[in-house]
């Protein structure tokens, strides 16, 4: 095995594992997914995706439990819900965004995916992490199901820069290496 | 201070009667011996008006499951000074729920009759009469009680003809709450 296999390697593994972390969150349970896009201004659009993989009932609701600490939210707020469904805005004393399925035919069906929950904020997503607090309700429960924070998908022009800047970084690290 | 309009009166803070010049009287009239300004004393109605305001909601929790509620009432009217508020006329109400396990939402809601008891520490109780649409029909009568008592707030929409609980229970700590105040008005 040559020199070069050896530092490429560790940074592939590094790299295979986030994948694999990446892939784990979003596929061995109910849980929730995003991505951002800045709409000038200083405003960014979340666009949300509950994903009910392996979940042991439909999903019918999602609650967003800071919307009106950590996005600023209100009812006058840019708000978005997928067809047969609605929400309640953040108010005075209540702090969450409720999404709801207005009807058991609207409902997440397990095994599936549902997208269209979206909202306008001005908080930069890297400033909370990239991660925030999310929670659903079961469609046949009709109690809260508790979820992992919502995790970040970057847009895959997002991710083309990354491994292109890696891939670039890797190349310079060679002939540094093969220089030395 | 009351807005000063009635005839001078002498026994301080007893009953009396505006029609015989402010004279003091045993039995209750609805009208006392109030200062209204420094060293003035009129005999004037017990009565003031005041303007309230109910507001909160979140997520409320029974055996059925979960319902959202955001709830906004207010208005003006007169009260006694017993710690109880009632109005009948005016009411601006924006109150929405949502029932997950009957899928029941509720809103448009018109109120034709509030009852607020001030229990004090921010306390209270309420009672509300009225209609919403319920899932777009209607509209149907409602009553809503609500409450607030050592931080527990409860919340009840229910549909009075079926009868049937459209929304609501105990307030789930942490993610639901409600306030009401009242200011007096000018």
């Amino acid at each position: 095995m040559s020199k070069r296999m050896h530092i490429m390697r560790p940074r592939l593994g590094l790299l295979l594992a986030l994948v694999a972390l990446a892939t784990s969150a979003a596929t061995a349970a109910p849980n929730v997914t995003f991505t951002t896009t800045p709409i000038g201004v200083g405003l960014f659009e979340y666009d949300l995706t509950l994903n009910d993989v392996g979940g042991p009932e439909p999903l019918s609701g999602l609650d967003i439990l800071d919307a009106n600490s950590v996005f600023g939210l209100t009812s006058g707020s840019t708000i978005g819900a997928p067809a047969g469904w609605s929400y309640f805005a953040p108010a005075p004393l209540v702090n969450e965004l409720d999404y709801f399925s207005l009807s058991g035919a609207s409902d997440i069906a397990v095994g599936a995916s549902l997208g269209g929950f979206s909202f306008v904020s001005s908080t930069d997503p890297a400033s909370i992490g990239f991660t925030f607090a999310v929670e659903a309700i079961g469609g046949t429960s009709s109690t809260q199901i508790p979820l992992p924070n919502a995790v970040y998908m970057p847009e895959p022009s997002t991710g083309l820069l990354l491994a292109s800047a890696l891939a670039a970084l890797g190349v310079a690290r060679r002939r540094s290496a093969r220089r030395g | 201070m009351p807005t000063p309009y009635g005839p001078d009166c002498t026994d301080h803070g007893a009953n009396c009667s505006p029609y015989d010049d402010g004279a003091t009287v045993e039995e209750s009239t609805g009208y006392t011996c109030q200062e209204v300004e420094a060293d003035v004393w009129q005999c004037v109605s017990t009565r003031s008006c005041v303007d309230y305001h109910m507001e909160g909601g979140g997520k409320f929790l029974n055996e059925g499951g979960v319902s959202f509620v955001r709830a906004d009432v207010s208005g003006r009217t007169g009260v006694n000074g017993d710690g109880q508020i009632c109005d009948y006329d005016g009411i601006l109400a924006t109150i929405e729920t949502f029932n997950h396990a009957s899928n029941a939402l509720a809103n448009t809601v018109e109120l034709d009759k509030v009852v607020f008891t001030d229990l004090g520490g921010g306390d209270f109780g309420a009672q509300c009469d009225g209609t919403a649409m319920v899932n777009g029909g209607g509209p149907v009568d409602i009553t809503i009680d609500a409450s607030k008592s050592g931080g527990v707030v409860s919340f009840t929409l229910d549909d009075i003809d079926t009868p049937q609980n459209l929304a609501g229970a105990t307030g789930e700590t942490g993610r639901a709450d409600l306030s009401f105040s009242t200011t007096q008005a000018p």
